[in-house]
């Protein structure tokens, strides 16, 4: 006998390709978000920087419905296994896709702050564009879950870290040379959002380490562990 | 590790069963933990009752019925010539899927077994074994004011703790539940589920269920049987949220069929 794909319950079949399809959307919803806040990075128009903190307010009520969603289906399907699993993941991944919302409804938060619109260093785009690239790849993984994609996108965190360390440092070193107030206020904010977009990438290593865990029912940071 | 997990309490090694020319279990080797709960899944006719059937012989009265290969009971073969089968069933008691107590007393449905078991020497002793019982089987405190009513006056529930309660009172070291709850509400298998786990403590207990919930919430062992084999055996935490075989994935899940 052949694994089979689909229930017999064929209404749990759709349902569960509706908790999908509502992950893939908020992912997009905060992957749009978040390149909005890079863009803002070059911009630094206030009133762009409030759409992008209202816009969070749609990601806290799409994030309550998927729990909303899954909890319904823990009750009403009792799901086992591999389902278990996947209802499971999307509570946690959903959760994190709404805190990378938060992150960027933060990084225009901190542009609004700035009382002098100092130009964003370089670096700090590129560190923004190298977690957009992860988020846009976790869009893919949500869409086509698989273990060995998971890891890749885990591991992509490494880049965004190191990108992070070396800006940390050349914002410390401006900092210290900065004698002006406004402009030391607005390289502090440069300092936040730094830190803001690492945790972008934390983040999705946790959806990673979910669908890991979704696919395959053990853990990937032991798996990683095991192979090094 | 535990004593009783390094030398199984019930053995069965290249269990095959055959109803005449039908065969029933294949080649089934399964270990049995002393005083765990171990949960039998599977769809209709897939073999788990005919397998518990075996262990305490019972299918010995289906005169049609082959059995080949090995059951041992703490290192004993309970297929050896030399076992009486009347004291393998004092050792291994049997609760079936609707409760079926004798169209007698609640008092002599526990003292059936005792009185033929000749396990008392005096009146005093039955009286206690009866009461003991009852208690062991959450029973006592519904029925202690009418023991001597007819057991069909008790609801469904309460029948089935009674058929537990007699089955306790002959001290088996064995409980073979059939689908025990299948005939209850919610609330009757619910108190039979709590009772398992107390008797967990002192007895081995085989469960066959269809429901795959109650598997999860009682036992701490689950095999999956399909078709006469025994596709997967494992902690039952581990079957139901990362089985290792696709067939016990798909049953569990309702891909089935």
């Amino acid at each position: 006998m052949s694994s089979k794909e689909s229930h017999i319950v064929s209404a749990f079949d759709q349902e569960l390709k509706d908790l999908s399809r509502r992950l893939v959307a908020m992912n997009d919803h905060s992957c749009a978000m978040l390149s909005d806040a890079i863009a803002l990075l070059s911009s630094l128009d206030d009133s762009k920087a409030r759409l992008i903190v209202k816009d969070d307010e749609l990601i806290d009520q799409k994030e309550e419905e998927v729990s909303l969603f899954a909890v319904k289906l823990l009750a009403l399907r009792q799901p086992m296994a591999d389902d278990l699993r996947f209802i499971v993941s999307a509570i946690r991944i959903a959760s994190d896709i709404e805190r990378i919302a938060d992150y960027a409804s933060n990084i225009a938060e901190s542009v609004l702050y700035m009382k002098k619109k100092i130009t964003a260093p370089a670096n700090l785009i590129s560190l923004g564009k190298a977690t957009l690239t992860m988020l846009t790849k976790t869009s893919q993984l949500l869409t086509n879950p698989s273990s060995s994609t998971a890891i890749h996108l885990w591991h992509q965190d490494d880049e965004v870290n190191q990108l992070y360390l070396s800006l940390f440092k050349e914002l410390v070193q401006q900092l210290a040379q900065s004698t002006h107030e406004d402009e030391t206020q607005s390289l502090m904010q440069y300092i936040f959002m730094a830190k803001t977009f690492e945790r972008v990438g934390d983040r999705i290593t946790n959806v990673s380490e979910a669908v890991y865990y979704q696919r395959k029912g053990s853990s990937l940071a032991r798996a990683i562990h095991h192979d090094s | 590790m535990t004593p009783s997990r390094d030398r199984p309490f019930i053995k069965s090694h290249r269990l095959s069963v055959f109803y005449g020319e039908k065969q029933a279990l294949f080649d089934i080797n399964l270990d049995i933990h002393e005083k765990e709960v171990t949960a039998l899944i599977g769809p209709s006719g897939c073999g788990k009752t005919t397998f518990i059937r075996c262990l305490n012989r019972i299918n010995d009265e289906i005169a049609l019925c082959r059995v080949r290969g090995t059951v041992t009971l703490n290192g004993d073969n309970i297929y050896h010539s030399s076992v009486d089968v009347v004291s393998l069933r004092r050792r291994v008691g049997m609760v079936f899927q609707k409760p079926n107590p004798f169209p007698q007393s609640i008092y002599d449905n526990i003292a059936y077994g005792v009185r033929i078991h000749k396990m008392y020497r005096h009146p005093n002793e039955l009286d206690a074994i009866v009461e003991q019982s009852l208690k062991k089987a959450a029973l006592w405190d519904e029925v202690k004011d009418r023991i001597h009513e007819p057991s069909l006056w008790l609801s469904g529930g309460q029948q089935q703790r009674l058929c537990i309660a007699r089955a306790l009172a002959i001290q088996p070291e064995v409980i073979l539940m059939d689908e025990p709850c299948s005939a209850l509400d919610p609330i009757a298998t619910a108190r039979v589920e709590d009772l398992i786990q107390e008797l967990k403590q002192h007895y081995t207990i085989i469960i066959v269920t269809h429901s795959m919930q109650q598997a999860a919430r009682v036992s701490s062992r689950t095999a999956f049987f399909h078709m006469g084999r025994m596709i997967e055996c494992g902690d039952t935490k581990k079957i139901f949220t990362n089985p290792e075989e696709n067939q016990t994935r798909d049953y569990i899940t309702g891909r089935f069929g």
